[in-house]
This record gives C-alpha cells, sequence and structure tokens, in this order.
C-alpha cells in the first residue's frame, strides 16, 4: 500500500531545504522593504503590508540559530494560517514536490518540534514546516 | 826797533822828534864851537838862550804833535769806543804825523834859531853878526833835522798803523782811511837829495868862509912871517879838526838820513816783495797792511786790491772746484749706480722678455684651443639644433600618441556607457524573467492546489518557470560578462587615463626637452658666440702678444745699448773725476785765509 | 477584519526609523534639549543615545522623538500580527499606511511608560 503524500513547496533557506503544505503556502512574493517593530524578537525582521494585510517576516535561519541570515531577503514564502499569516525567508524556491505525510519531528521541544522530516526529494532531504504549530510558538515567543 | 803798543802810543811816536831836535841842538852847538868866536863872558848866556829856546820849541812842538794825535791818544788811554770810524781817524792822524813832524820841526828850527840869534844879541858886547851866526847856523840845520825827525817818525808812524789796524780795522778800512792818492815820491826824494846834499854844503861852505876870515884876519894882525906861518899852522890844524869834527858829524848825519830814507823806501817794498812771494806759494788772503806813503802805499793798495780779487777769485774757482769733484764724484757714483741698476734693468727686460714670449707662446695656444673651442661650441649648436629638431618631433608623435589615447579613452567611456545601458536592459530582462519566475511559481502552486484540474497549467508554469530560470541564467551569464567588459574597459580607461596621463607626462617632458634643448641652443649659440668673439680677442691678444714679444726685445737690445753706453759713460765719469781731482788738487794748493 | 479609521496622525522619525501615535492621545508637543528635565526617549527603543527633539505628551506620560509630522487624512488602522501582539507591552495598536510605508502606531501613554519602565533602566 502506497504511504500516503501531499504536495509540498519546497525551498531553499541557507544550506537546508524545507517544505511547506502547497494548500498553507498561499504566494511567493518578492520581499518590499520591511519596517521594523522595535521591541520584537530577532527573527522577526519586520512587517510588510501585503493585500491589505500586515505580514510578519519569519528568518528561518536565526530562528533555527543556523546563522545570520541575509541583510536583505530578496524572496519570502507567504504562509497563511487560520490564525493569520507569516512570511519565511527564502534564498531559492525549488517548486511543488509530492512529500510524504506522517513523519517525525526533528526535536521534542523547540522551534524544531515544528519541523517535520526529514523528507526525500529530488533536491535532497527537505524539512517540512508544520506551519500552525510554528505559528503559535511564534505567537507564545512574541 | 821798540814794538809799538797802543797804550802810550801818542807819546811813542812824537819821541823821535824831540830827540831829533836834542841831536841836531848838539851837533848846532858843536858846530857853532868849531865856527863861531863867542865873546868872552856870553858862553853862560849863550848856552842858557839855547837851553830855554829849544826846551821851548820842543815843548810847543811836541804839543802840536800831540794836538794832531787826538784821537789816538783817546784811544791809548782808553777814553774811547774803539769804532770803526774812530780807528780809522786814528790811523789817518797816524799816517800824518811824520809830515807833520817834518814841518813843526823846519819851521821850531828856523823859529827858534832866529830867537836865539836876537835873545843873545840881546846880551851885552855880543856883535849882531855872532848873533846872527847863530841864527843862520840854525836855519842851515833846520832842513837836515827836520828830515832826521820824518825819517825817524816814518818807522814809528808805520808801526803805529799796524798797531791801530789791529785794534779792529780791515785792510779795506784801513785803505779806506788813507786813500792812496797822493804821488809825491819824487818831489820827496828831490826834498831829500836837496836837504841831504845842500846842507853838508852849506855847513862846509859856511865853515871854510868863517875860517878864511878868522886866518884872514889873524894873518892881517900878525906881523911877522913867523907869525903868519904859525898862525896858518895853527889854523890849519884848528881847520883840519873842525873839518873833521863837523864833516864827520854832517856824515854820520847824511849817511844816517840816507840809511833811514833807504829804509823808508826799502822797507815796505821788501815787505811788498814777501807778501808777493808769499802769493806764488798760494797763501792768499793773509792781507797785513804794508805801511807806507805815496806811490809805495799806492803800489801796496794795488797789491792788497789785485790778492782781494785774487781771494775772491781762487776762493770761487775752490768753491767750484770742490763742486765740481762733488758732481763728479756724485756723477761716477751715480753712474756706477745707473749702470748697476741698468744692469738690473737688462736683467729683469730679459726676464720680462722671456716671459713675454712665453706669454705669446701662452696666447698662441689659447688662440688655438679658443679655435677648438669654437668649433666645438659650434658643433655643439649643430648638435642641439638637431636634439630640438628631435626633440620636437618627439613632441609631436607623443601629442599624437595623447590624441590617439585620449580617441581611446573616449571610445572606451562610450563603450562603458554603452555596456551599463546593456546591464540595465539585462537587469531589466532579468527583472521581469524573475517576476516571471515568481508568477510561474505562483501558478504552478495554484496548479497544484487545484488538484487534477491545474495539472497541466503547472506542468505550464513549470515550463514557464524553467524559461524564466533559464532567462535568468543567461542574463546572469550576461551580468557576469558585462562585470568582465565593466572590468575590462574600467581598466582600458584607467590604462588609457594612465596612457594620457604618461602621453602629457610625455608631453610635458618633450616639452621640457624641447625647451631645455632650446635653451641649450639658445645658450650654446651664446657661447658659441662668445667663444667666437674670445677666439677674435685672443687672436688680437696674439698679435698684440707678439708685439709686445717685439717690442720687449727691441727695449731690450735698446736697454743692452744703453748698458754699453752707460759703461762707457762711467769710463768718461770716471775720466772726468780724476780731472776735477786734479783741478782740486791745483787749486787746494792755493790757501785763502779769510 | 475589522476596518478601523484613524484619523490624526503623528508621523514621528526616530534616527533611520519611524513610529507613529493616535494624535488625538497627544496632549502638549514641546521641544525637548539634552540637559533638559528627564523623560522617556524614543531612541531608547532602537538602543541609541538620547538626542535633542519633540516632547510629546499625554497624560502624565511624555515621550521625546527626533521629529514629527501629522497625517490628518483618515487612514484604516491594520491589526497586530499576533506574533507581534506582546512587543512593547501592548503598546502596538496596529499599523498605518502612508504612501505604501508601513508605519507601527503605538498608544503615547503606553509606550512611554514601557520605556520609563523597561528600556530607561536598562539604559541607565
Amino acid at each position: 500500500m502506497a504511504e500516503p503524500t501531499k504536495g509540498h513547496l519546497v525551498f531553499a533557506c541557507g544550506e537546508s531545504l524545507y517544505g511547506v503544505a502547497a494548500d498553507l503556502a498561499a504566494e511567493v512574493v518578492t520581499l518590499p522593504a520591511l519596517t521594523r517593530v522595535p521591541g520584537a524578537p530577532g527573527h522577526l525582521l519586520g512587517v510588510f503590508a501585503h493585500r491589505g494585510e500586515v505580514v510578519p517576516v519569519v528568518d528561518l535561519l536565526k530562528l533555527l540559530g543556523l546563522g545570520q541570515g541575509l541583510e536583505a531577503w530578496k524572496r519570502a514564502v507567504l504562509v497563511r494560517t487560520p490564525k493569520g499569516a507569516l512570511a519565511l525567508t527564502a534564498t531559492r524556491v525549488a517548486g511543488v514536490s509530492v512529500l510524504p505525510l506522517g513523519l517525525s519531528p526533528l526535536a521534542a521541544d523547540g522551534v524544531r518540534a515544528h519541523l517535520l522530516g526529514p523528507a526525500r526529494s529530488p533536491g535532497g532531504e527537505v524539512a517540512i514546516v508544520e506551519c500552525q504549530g510554528l505559528f503559535e510558538h511564534l505567537s507564545r515567543v512574541g | 826797533m821798540k814794538v809799538a803798543k797802543l797804550p802810550g802810543l801818542h807819546r811813542w811816536l812824537t819821541v823821535p822828534s824831540t830827540v831829533s831836535g836834542i841831536l841836531g841842538a848838539l851837533l848846532a852847538i858843536a858846530y857853532a864851537f868849531f865856527t863861531v868866536q863867542i865873546p868872552e863872558g856870553t858862553l853862560v848866556q849863550l848856552l842858557l838862550c839855547i837851553a830855554v829856546w829849544v826846551a821851548l820849541a820842543n815843548v810847543l812842538g811836541d804839543r802840536q804833535e800831540q794836538g794832531s794825535l787826538r784821537t789816538v791818544r783817546a784811544l791809548a788811554t782808553s777814553s774811547v769806543e774803539r769804532s770803526v770810524p774812530v780807528l780809522q781817524a786814528a790811523v789817518r792822524e797816524a799816517a800824518a804825523l811824520p809830515d807833520l813832524s817834518f814841518q813843526v820841526n823846519l819851521g821850531y828850527w828856523c823859529a827858534g834859531a832866529g830867537l836865539i840869534g836876537l835873545s843873545y844879541w840881546l846880551v851885552p858886547g855880543v856883535p849882531w853878526t855872532i848873533a846872527l851866526r847863530f841864527a843862520v847856523i840854525g836855519v842851515g840845520l833846520g832842513p837836515l833835522v827836520a828830515m832826521l825827525a820824518y825819517l825817524l817818525e816814518i818807522e814809528r808812524a808805520r808801526a803805529a798803523v799796524v798797531v791801530l789796524a789791529k785794534e779792529g780795522l780791515s785792510v779795506a778800512q784801513v785803505l779806506q782811511a788813507l786813500p792812496p792818492t797822493r804821488m809825491s815820491l819824487r818831489a820827496r826824494m828831490v826834498v831829500y837829495g836837496a836837504i841831504a846834499i845842500g846842507t853838508p854844503l852849506f855847513l862846509v861852505f859856511d865853515m871854510a868862509v868863517q875860517r878864511a876870515e878868522r886866518t884872514f884876519a889873524a894873518l892881517a894882525v900878525a906881523t911877522s912871517q913867523a907869525q903868519r906861518s904859525s898862525v896858518l899852522a895853527a889854523d890849519l890844524r884848528q881847520a883840519l879838526i873842525g873839518f873833521a869834527v863837523v864833516g864827520g858829524a854832517v856824515a854820520v848825519v847824511v849817511v844816517t838820513c840816507s840809511l833811514l830814507s833807504g829804509r823808508a823806501l826799502g822797507e815796505p817794498m821788501r815787505e811788498l816783495a814777501a807778501q808777493a812771494q808769499r802769493l806764488t806759494l798760494g797763501k792768499i788772503g793773509q792781507k797785513t797792511v804794508v805801511p807806507a806813503e805815496d806811490e809805495v802805499w799806492a803800489a801796496g793798495a794795488g797789491f792788497l786790491a789785485l790778492e782781494g780779487q785774487l781771494a775772491v777769485v781762487v776762493t770761487q774757482l775752490q768753491a767750484a772746484g770742490g763742486q765740481v769733484k762733488l758732481a763728479t764724484s756724485e756723477l761716477v757714483a751715480s753712474s756706477a749706480r745707473h749702470e748697476h741698476g741698468a744692469q738690473e734693468q737688462t736683467l729683469a727686460l730679459a726676464q720680462t722678455s722671456a716671459t713675454t714670449e712665453e706669454l705669446a707662446r701662452s696666447a698662441k695656444q689659447i688662440a688655438a684651443n679658443a679655435n677648438q673651442v669654437s668649433a666645438l661650441a659650434l658643433q655643439t649648436v649643430e648638435a642641439s639644433q638637431e636634439g630640438q629638431h628631435s626633440s620636437e618631433a618627439f613632441y609631436r608623435s607623443i601629442l599624437a600618441v595623447r590624441g590617439g589615447n585620449q580617441a581611446i579613452a573616449d571610445s572606451v567611456v562610450k563603450l562603458n556607457k554603452r555596456v551599463q545601458q546593456v546591464g540595465r536592459v539585462v537587469e531589466f530582462i532579468d527583472g521581469i524573467a524573475d517576476k516571471a519566475d515568481l508568477l510561474a511559481l505562483n501558478a504552478e502552486l495554484e496548479g497544484h492546489k487545484a488538484g487534477e484540474v491545474g495539472q497541466g497549467f503547472s506542468l505550464v508554469a513549470a515550463e514557464m518557470r524553467r524559461l524564466a530560470e533559464s532567462v535568468m541564467e543567461s542574463t546572469r551569464e550576461i551580468g557576469r560578462l558585462i562585470e568582465d567588459i565593466r572590468d575590462a574597459t574600467n581598466a582600458a580607461v584607467m590604462a588609457t587615463e594612465a596612457g594620457v596621463k604618461a602621453s602629457d607626462q610625455g608631453s610635458a617632458l618633450a616639452q621640457a626637452v624641447s625647451e631645455g634643448l632650446g635653451n641649450i641652443l639658445k645658450l650654446s649659440r651664446t657661447t658659441s658666440e662668445a667663444v667666437r668673439a674670445i677666439s677674435l680677442a685672443t687672436h688680437q691678444q696674439q698679435v698684440g702678444t707678439d708685439q709686445l714679444a717685439q717690442a720687449m726685445g727691441d727695449i731690450l737690445a735698446s736697454t743692452r745699448a744703453g748698458s754699453a753706453a752707460q759703461a762707457e759713460m762711467q769710463g768718461a765719469n770716471a775720466s772726468l773725476k780724476g780731472l776735477a781731482d786734479e783741478l782740486e788738487r791745483a787749486v787746494g794748493q792755493f790757501e785763502v785765509v779769510s | 477584519m475589522s476596518a478601523v479609521t484613524v484619523t490624526g496622525v503623528l508621523l514621528c522619525r526616530v534616527g533611520a526609523e519611524q513610529l507613529a501615535f493616535d494624535a488625538n492621545q497627544v496632549g502638549h508637543i514641546g521641544a525637548w534639549e539634552p540637559g533638559g528635565q528627564p523623560t522617556a526617549h524614543a531612541r531608547s527603543l532602537f538602543l541609541m543615545p538620547s538626542a535633542a527633539g519633540k516632547q510629546l505628551t499625554s497624560e502624565a506620560e511624555s515621550l521625546v522623538v527626533d521629529s514629527l509630522e501629522v497625517h490628518a487624512e483618515p487612514l484604516p488602522r491594520l491589526p497586530v500580527p499576533l506574533a507581534l501582539a506582546s512587543v512593547t507591552g501592548g503598546a502596538l495598536l496596529g499599523f498605518v499606511q502612508v504612501a505604501g510605508v508601513l508605519w507601527p502606531l503605538y498608544g503615547l501613554a503606553a509606550l512611554a511608560r514601557h520605556v520609563r519602565q523597561h528600556l530607561e533602566v536598562e539604559l541607565s
């Protein structure tokens, strides 16, 4: 019996590939100039207005403690959850790939508890971002 | 003879007058004793008369003589200043004394004899004939006594003149006091002769007459032959004695007078002869007064004038001789010095001549060098001209290079601009591709969300993405190329700028080199002209130096000739000095005593 | 999404950053010089040293900004994303968009208080 799969938007951020469920990935956008919000945590780079909505931009590298990130991100993947929208910075967007479901989180707690995988893809191993959980995590931290 | 002295000179002068008067009186008495029959008892009166009158005559005569010697007496008693006029007056008085004595003696003798006769006649018992006899005897002997007095006086007068002259009169002043004007030697000799002959004749005649009268008277008285014979014999005896005594006395007097007169004439002549002898011995100027009278005095005065003149001439001659000798000595000395100097001059001239020849050689060398330098300067000018032409050509080519570089730089800048434009176009394309990529991505995402329906859409979108990505790849490639081109053009721009800068520097350098060469050319032209001028001047100098050397040679030759002439002149001077010595020796034989 | 409009906004500059306040909440605007009366500085929000500027006063609180301008047109107030709801002690009221640029809209008194209570202490 074949494992259940789902289409994911796969993008690169730094060295690693991340995947977002295609139905949650609203759009791939080019990032405009961001408005900084004083008092916000470091991984929240700022906000930008998109279609009448204020979208916070999350630097995945900073969030995951993988580096200082870029000064000016060009691309971001706009993720829409029931409680709000998020933009995840992307170095490069690979496209839509079908990835298996039912993967385990990379860690028991912390931010990595909202990363599932790794899942195999033609571009390499992909960590699937569990968006709702990440959103809630960010709301807690913020 | 007693040497005369000034004190008592006036007394000393008149002594002979007195002596001759007394001698005359004694002679007269002796004569009278033999020739006059003095009456008995009158002898004492007679002698008294004689004594009184002789004494009176002597006193009066002496007084007259002393009166004529007032100045001499004043000098002798030092009661008057010994000035020249006083001494001259005294000399005149002394010289006039002998003549005065003659006159005084003659006058007083004659007057005295007359007065003796007169006073004796007054004695009782004295016949006038007897008295007259005494007067006649007195008058007859007067001239002889006067002459004796004169002759004795004359020596003293001469001595007195000498004494007075010694008191402070020059010969000229003596001559001035006694001008030799009286020329009466002949008259004086006649008077001498007349007296010397006349007096004895008179005496002998008178004595003979008296004897004869007495004899005749005795004979007339004598009565017998025997008486007559004894009278005659006695008379003869008496006559013989009388003649012998009187004749002897007269002879003595006459001879004395003759001796004295001869001496009076001969003494000054002898003295003059001695002076002349002295002159011949060369002793000039010891002018001594030779006192004399009349022509002899004039001769002495002339002699003195002659000696004075001679002394002047000899003194002048001696002075001239001394000067001649001095001048000759100086001439010889200076001639020697001059000769020495001339030798030195000749030596110096010889050295100078040698130096001048050396100078001429050097000048020739300098002229040759200057010619070479002139040629070199001309070469330098030509080389500088060539260099300037080359540097100008270089400058022009550098300018051309600069122009080329500038053109390249301009082209490169244009190219760069184009490349930048291309870059912008490529960026624009890249942006469009990126947007297309994004659109395709979102379309793929949307297609995927649509499920089965959107699968074909997703495929197209994926294809579009690949297309967009290949476009972006190409634009990246183009971007890299553009970067390369930009780098290359930047390098080219930099290179061309450097080239322009270098060519600017090169052109500046070339200009500087050209200017420098121009300056060098100018300088070398100036140098060339200067060198030409120097060469010309050196040539002139050489000519001048040659002439100088020639002139120096001529001068040296003439100096040598002059030196020879100098030597000859020195010889002549030496002989001249010999002559001067001889002259001085000859003149030196005269001793002029001033 | 509730469409709330804000009329009268003070657009303030703090260094290169930007803040917006509801003009209705601001009672008084004065000048402030260094060495003046001690007050809260918006510069401390961005970890910058205080400088001369305008002093905005509301209720008992006041805050100093570098410069400001007033936007009088009514603007829609965009809601705060959930991730930013608790920053600055809840002083962030929302966002306004002026000429395409997004400005964070704060409550003046709350922000001044937050600065005074949390950041001034840290800075001093």
